[in-house]
C-alpha cells in the first residue's frame, strides 16, 4: 500500500473537498459513459494505491453483487419496452436489468473511492478539519480508535488468564457460559482503567479552557493554486454528470445520445478523478530525467 | 442555555422531518437521490451531535461511550460470520438505559462510525450512524419515561428496533439504486430483507436476555462509584 | 516567592468512612526540590499525591488548608497547568492514538495557539530523547516509552511542580532505571520540583533531597535520605528494613549507624575495604526428578518471523520455586504459552513426569480473571477456593469488589482461585510487578507453603532481588535458549553484573555472598579457618 502519496501532503481542506466530490460524483453517475469513466478511474487509482492485484481482486468479487441487483432489479421492477421473458406471469424486461447492472456497479466504484480517500484523507487529517469545530466529539473518536488495540490486547489476555479456570469441555452451554465471563470481565476492566484515563485527562487541564487543535496545516499558495484547478475541474465535471449533453434514459426504453461536448467533458472528468495517480507520476518522471540529465553531465565531465 | 433548547428543537424535528425528507425525495424522481438522501441523513446527524458538543462533556461522560462503543464494534465483526446476527443493538440499548439517551445515541452512532473501520466504509455509514443513534436515542427515551418497567417491553422494543433498523437500510437501498421508487419496490426490499431483519431482532432479543441483568449492575457500580450519567430512578 | 504547595493540618476522608484516609498532615514543597514519598500501599500514599492537585483530588469531605503560591485559590487553571501529574500504570494515562497528539493533548486543552504548541513538542520530545517516536502510533511503543511518553506530554505543558505516582511499577528494570535518570534530569536542568512515591527505593534514596514517611494516613518529619535510612535502621523490625539499600543494610549489620552510612553500592565496596575475605560454600548438585523437560524447542509466530525460542533445553525439578530471568522479549511469555499448550513448538518437545501434573496459570494481569460482583463470589465460583482464600487471610476483603482491591490483594485472589483447581504446577508471570516489599514477602511466604504441601513452582521475573532471595532454582532466557540454570547461589555466583547488589558490593570480598546476611556468614567462615 502506498503509505503517503504525494497528493496527500495537499492541505487537509482541499482533500477533504476532493474526496467529497469524487464520492458524490461517482454516487450520480448512471449514465453509462460517466459510470465507465468512474470505474475505470476507480480501478486505477484502486491499483495505484493497492496493487493491481487487489484491484482485480475487489472488482471480481463485486461482479456477482452487481447481478444480484440487477436481479432484485429484474423481480421486482417490470417497467421497459424489452422483455425479456416472462417469469411467473411478470415481464423480467432488458431495460430494469440494465439499470440494477448498472447501479451494482456504481456501488462498487463508490466504495472504491471511499477505500482509496481513507489513504488520501487519514483520520489525523478528518480531525484536524473537525476538531477545532467539534473538539468533544474529536476526542471522542481519537479515544475510540485508541481504545481498539487495547481492546483486542485486553481480549486475549482474559483468554489467556482464565484458561487454567474454565472447564474445556466442548459443549456449547459451557462455551456459551465462558464467552458471558469473557465479556463481562472486559467490560468491567476497560470501564475501570477508562476512568483511569478520564483522570489523565483532568489532570492535564482538560475542560478547563476552550481546546484548540494542535495540528496545523498551513494553506500555502501551492494550495491555492491547487484549490482553483480543483475549482475549475468540478465545475466541468459537474456539467458533465449533471448536464444534458449525454443523456441515458432507462425507463420506458433504453436511449442513449451523446454530443462532442459530452466526449470533451468526459475527459475533463477522467482528469480529475485520476490527479492524484497523474501527479505521482509526473513527479516521477520529471525525477527520472532531472537524474538522467545529472548522469549525463557528469559522463561529459568525465570526458 | 438557549443555545441548548434550540438543538434540542432541531433534534426533534430531525427525527420527524428525516423520514419524510427522504421518502419525498424520492417519490419526485429527484436525479441525484443517492447523494440527497445522503446528505439528508448527514444533515439530521449534526443537531445531536452539536447538542453534545454543546454540553462541554466531563472526561467521565466519555469513557463510557468510548468503551461500549468499542465493545459493540468488535462484538459485531465477532459475529459478521453470521449475517446481521449481531449484539451491536442490545449493548447500545443498555448503554442508553444506564447513561442516558444521548450516550445511547453516540454510543450507537460511534458503533457503527468505527466498526466500518473494521468492516469496510461506505455510502451507508452514516446511515447506520443515524439508526444505530436512533436506537439508543429512543432507547434511553423510553427508559426514563418508565416504558421499560416491565421487562417484556424492553425486549420488544428490542425486537422491534431490530427490524426497524433492517427496513431503515432498505430504505438507503432502494433511494440509490432503485427505480421507480413506489410503494411497490419498498415492499419488495423490506420482503427481501425479512429474514435478515428477523435474525437482527432475535439476536437482539437474545443478548438482551443475555447481558442486561449482569450488565446493567456493573455499569450501575460504576456510575455509582464514579459519580457518572444522569439521575436516572432507580428500579 | 520560594513556596509551590502548602498543606497545613489537611486531612481528608472518603465519602461514608470515619477515619481519614489523609491524617493531619502539614507538608511545604519548595520550588526545585526532590522528595522521595515511602510507605506500605494503602497507606494514603496515592491519595495525599492526589489532594496536591485539586483536578484529580478524589470526592470526599477535606479538612485544614491547601495552598498553591501561597494563595487559598487552589482549583485554578494555573495548577492544571502548573503540577503535573504521572500516574502508575503507563497504559492508561495515555488518551489519544498517536504520540505527536499525546504530547499537543494538554497543550491544546490549555488553548495555546498551534505553533507554540507545536514548537513545546518539539523541545520536549528532543529533551527526553522521544523524537525518533514521534510518528508512532501508541500502540507500537513499549511499556518503558509509554511511560517516559507522559512525562514528556506532562512536561510540555511547563508544570512547577511533578507527581509522580509510583511511576516505575509496571516497567521492567532497565526501563525503570533509564526514568528515573530523565526524571532527575528534569528536576536538576529545569528546576522542576518533584514529589514520587516509589516502593523500590534503593535508586532514589540516593539522588533526593527528602524522604517523607507515610503510616496509616499521617506524615512523617521530612528527612534528609541519610538520617531517614539511619532512623529506619535503628528498628530491625521496622516493615521498611528490607527495601533500604543494600549497602545500608550491611553496613547496619556491622555495627556501623552513623551519619555516614553508606547508600550506593561504591559507598558499600568502600565500607567493606577493611574487611577480610570470606567465603560461602556453594549447594552440592543433587540428582532430582523433574516434572517436565523440554528438548531443543524451537518456535517462532509465523514463518516471516524469526525465531523466538532456538533450541531450549530446560528441565524443571519438582518440589522447587523456580525463578526464569531474562530480559524483555527474551521468550519467556512464549515459552509459558508452549507449557500451557497455547502453541505448539516447531520443533523438539516437552516431555511431561507421568501421570501429566496438573497445571494452574496466573498471568500478568490478575484482573484479567475476574468476572463476578464479590471477592466471595469470585472464591465460590472455584472448588476448594474458598478454604484457601479463608487460609489467605483474604476474609477481610470477602463482600468488595474484586476490581477494588489493591495490586498485591488482587494478585493473592487471583492465586486462591487458581490453586482452587489443586494443581501439581504452578505457573507465575511477573508475579512481583508493581508490589511493594511487603506483599512480596506475602507472596514469597504463599509461595512457599505451596511447595511445602509438595507444589512446584515456575515463576518469571524480572527482580533479581526477589529470585536470589526467595527461589530455590534461577535460569537465565536469552538470546532464545536457556544461558544457565542452577540452584539459585550457584547461578548467581557466575555472575558479575547480574545480580542483586549486594553480590556487587561483596565482589571480591565474601565468595559466593548474595545477600546481606552473607557479610556475617562469611566472616564467620574466615573466623573458623583462623
Amino acid at each position: 500500500m502506498k503509505e503517503e502519496p504525494i497528493f496527500s501532503t495537499l492541505h487537509p481542506g482541499l482533500l477533504f473537498f476532493y474526496s467529497l466530490t469524487t464520492a458524490i460524483f461517482a454516487m450520480c453517475s448512471l449514465n453509462p459513459l460517466y459510470l465507465g469513466i468512474s470505474l475505470m478511474a476507480a480501478l486505477l487509482s484502486y491499483s495505484f494505491y493497492f496493487g493491481a492485484k487487489r484491484a482485480l481482486r475487489i472488482f471480481i468479487e463485486a461482479l456477482p453483487v452487481a447481478f444480484v441487483f440487477a436481479a432484485f432489479n429484474v423481480f421486482f421492477n417490470h417497467r421497459g419496452k424489452t422483455i425479456l421473458c416472462r417469469l411467473f406471469g411478470s415481464a423480467i424486461t432488458l431495460e430494469s436489468f440494465l439499470y440494477g447492472f448498472c447501479s451494482g456497479i456504481m456501488l462498487l466504484t463508490v466504495l472504491m473511492w471511499f477505500r482509496c480517500m481513507d489513504v488520501l484523507l487519514t483520520t489525523q487529517k478528518f480531525l484536524y478539519l473537525f476538531g477545532r469545530r467539534f473538539p468533544n466529539l474529536a476526542l471522542l473518536l481519537c479515544m475510540t480508535l485508541r481504545l481498539f488495540p487495547k481492546t483486542e490486547e485486553r481480549i486475549r489476555c482474559i483468554r489467556q488468564a482464565r484458561h487454567s479456570l474454565e472447564s474445556t469441555s466442548d459443549r456449547f452451554g459451557d462455551k456459551i457460559k465462558n464467552g458471558m465471563r469473557h465479556i463481562s470481565c472486559l467490560l468491567e476492566w476497560s470501564m475501570e482503567d477508562g476512568l483511569d484515563t478520564a483522570d489523565s485527562m483532568k489532570a492535564r487541564g482538560y475542560g478547563t479552557m476552550e481546546r484548540t487543535c494542535g495540528e496545523e496545516y498551513s494553506f500555502t499558495g501551492k494550495d491555492f493554486f491547487w484549490f482553483i484547478a480543483f475549482l475549475i475541474l468540478t465545475f466541468l465535471s459537474a456539467f458533465a454528470v449533471f448536464g444534458k449533453n449525454s443523456v441515458m434514459q432507462y425507463f420506458p426504453q433504453l436511449h442513449f445520445s451523446a454530443d462532442i461536448w459530452s466526449i470533451i467533458l468526459a475527459a475533463f472528468y477522467f482528469t480529475f478523478l485520476v490527479l492524484p495517480v497523474l501527479w505521482e507520476e509526473i513527479s516521477e518522471v520529471r525525477l527520472f530525467w532531472a537524474q538522467k540529465k545529472i548522469q549525463n553531465r557528469r559522463k561529459r565531465s568525465y570526458e | 442555555m438557549k443555545r441548548a433548547s434550540l438543538l434540542r428543537v432541531f433534534e426533534a424535528a430531525a427525527v420527524i422531518l428525516l423520514p419524510i425528507a427522504l421518502v419525498g425525495s424520492a417519490f419526485l424522481e429527484a436525479e441525484a437521490a443517492a447523494a440527497l438522501s445522503l446528505l439528508c441523513v448527514g444533515l439530521a446527524l449534526t443537531p445531536f451531535l452539536l447538542s453534545f458538543e454543546n454540553k462541554k462533556p466531563r472526561p467521565r461522560d466519555l469513557v463510557p461511550i468510548a468503551v461500549m462503543s468499542v465493545i459493540a464494534a468488535l462484538g459485531r465483526t465477532l459475529f459478521s460470520a453470521i449475517p446481521s446476527f449481531q449484539p451491536a443493538s442490545a449493548i447500545i440499548l443498555i448503554t442508553a438505559i444506564v447513561f442516558g439517551q444521548d450516550a445511547g445515541f453516540l454510543t450507537g452512532a460511534l458503533t457503527a462510525l468505527s466498526s466500518n473501520l473494521l468492516l469496510g466504509q461506505g455510502p451507508w455509514t452514516p446511515w447506520q450512524m443515524y439508526a444505530w443513534g436512533m436506537i439508543g436515542f429512543f432507547g434511553g427515551l423510553f427508559y426514563r419515561a418508565g416504558f421499560f418497567r416491565k421487562r417484556f417491553f424492553l425486549l420488544l422494543f428490542g425486537f422491534i428496533s431490530g427490524i426497524l433498523f433492517g427496513w431503515f437500510m432498505d430504505l438507503w437501498y432502494v433511494l440509490g439504486f432503485i427505480r421507480p421508487v413506489n410503494l411497490a419496490a419498498f415492499l419488495a426490499a423490506f420482503a427481501s430483507s425479512a429474514w435478515m431483519d428477523l435474525v437482527h431482532g432475535i439476536s437482539t432479543v437474545l443478548f438482551l436476555l443475555l447481558l442486561e441483568k449482569p450488565w446493567g449492575k456493573k455499569l450501575y457500580r460504576i456510575r455509582e462509584k464514579y459519580g457518572i450519567g444522569p439521575e436516572v430512578k432507580e428500579k | 516567592m520560594n513556596e509551590l504547595v502548602q498543606l497545613s493540618h489537611f486531612s481528608f476522608y472518603y465519602p461514608k468512612r470515619t477515619s481519614p484516609a489523609v491524617r493531619d498532615v502539614t507538608l511545604t514543597i519548595k520550588s526545585g526540590e526532590f522528595f522521595l514519598l515511602c510507605g506500605s500501599s494503602g497507606c494514603g500514599k496515592s491519595t495525599l499525591l492526589r489532594s496536591l492537585k485539586p483536578q484529580i483530588t478524589p470526592h470526599g469531605v477535606i479538612e485544614g488548608e491547601r495552598t498553591f503560591k501561597l494563595s487559598k485559590n487552589f482549583d485554578t487553571d494555573q495548577t492544571a497547568s502548573e503540577i503535573g501529574f504521572v500516574f502508575q500504570d503507563p497504559e492508561n494515562q495515555i488518551v489519544t492514538d498517536t504520540v505527536s497528539h499525546e504530547l499537543s493533548f494538554g497543550l491544546e486543552n490549555l488553548g495555546l495557539p498551534p505553533a507554540e504548541i507545536r514548537q513545546r513538542v518539539a523541545e520536549t520530545a528532543l529533551f527526553l530523547g522521544i523524537d525518533h517516536l514521534i510518528q508512532k502510533p501508541v500502540n507500537e511503543i513499549s511499556g518503558g516509552e509509554k511511560q517516559l511518553l507522559n512525562l514528556a506530554a506532562i512536561l510540555a505543558m511547563r508544570p512547577k511542580l511533578l507527581l509522580l505516582d509510583e511511576p516505575t511499577a509496571q516497567l521492567d528494570p532497565v526501563a525503570a532505571k533509564h526514568f528515573l535518570e530523565l526524571l532527575l534530569r528534569v528536576n536538576r536542568e529545569m528546576g522542576i520540583a518533584v514529589m514520587v512515591s516509589e516502593h523500590c527505593m534503593e535508586d532514589l534514596l540516593p539522588i533526593c533531597d527528602q524522604v517523607c514517611l507515610m503510616e496509616r494516613g499521617a506524615l512523617h518529619m521530612p528527612l534528609p535520605p541519610r538520617e531517614f535510612v539511619r532512623n529506619i535502621m535503628e528498628n530491625s523490625s521496622h516493615p521498611f528494613w528490607e527495601a533500604m539499600p543494600a549497602a545500608s543494610r550491611i553496613a547496619a549489620q556491622n555495627g556501623a549507624l552513623d551519619e555516614k552510612i553508606p547508600l550506593t553500592v561504591r559507598e558499600g565496596r568502600v565500607f567493606l575495604q577493611n574487611f577480610p575475605e570470606g567465603e560461602i560454600k556453594l549447594p552440592v548438585c543433587l540428582k532430582m526428578d523433574s516434572i517436565f523437560s523440554c528438548k531443543e524447542i524451537w518456535f517462532r509466530y509465523r514463518k516471516e518471523l524469526p525465531f523466538v525460542l532456538r533450541g531450549v533445553d530446560f528441565s524443571l525439578h519438582s518440589g522447587k520455586i523456580h525463578a526464569l530471568l531474562g530480559g524483555n522479549g527474551a521468550g519467556k511469555s512464549t515459552l509459558f504459552q508452549l507449557l500451557s499448550g497455547e502453541l505448539f513448538p516447531q520443533r523438539g518437545s516437552i516431555k511431561w513426569k507421568h501421570p501429566k501434573p496438573r497445571t494452574a496459570f496466573l498471568w500478568q494481569e490478575p484482573k484479567a480473571m475476574f468476572s463476578r460482583d464479590t471477592v466471595r463470589e469470585e472464591l465460590v465460583s472455584q472448588n476448594g477456593a474458598l478454604e484457601l482464600g479463608l487460609k489467605m487471610g483474604l476474609k477481610p476483603l470477602f463482600e468488595r469488589h474484586p476490581y477494588d482491591l489493591s495490586g498485591g490483594e488482587q494478585q493473592r485472589l487471583g492465586i486462591a482461585l487458581v490453586l482452587g483447581i489443586q494443581p501439581d504446577l504452578l505457573l507465575l508471570d511477573e508475579p512481583t510487578k508493581g508490589l511493594d516489599p511487603w506483599n512480596k514477602k506475602l507472596l514469597a511466604e504463599l509461595l512457599d507453603r505451596y511447595r511445602q504441601q509438595g507444589g512446584t513452582v515456575l515463576l518469571t521475573t524480572h527482580d533479581v532481588e526477589f529470585a536470589a532471595r526467595f527461589c530455590d532454582e534461577c535460569s537465565l532466557l536469552f538470546g532464545g535458549r536457556i544461558v544457565s540454570s542452577a540452584p539459585t547461589r550457584t547461578f548467581f555466583s557466575a555472575n558479575a553484573l547480574y545480580t542483586t547488589n549486594a553480590a556487587r558490593i561483596m565482589n571480591g570480598k565474601i565468595k559466593n555472598g548474595l545477600l546481606c546476611e552473607d557479610v556475617g556468614q562469611g566472616l564467620k567462615t574466615y573466623k573458623n579457618q583462623l
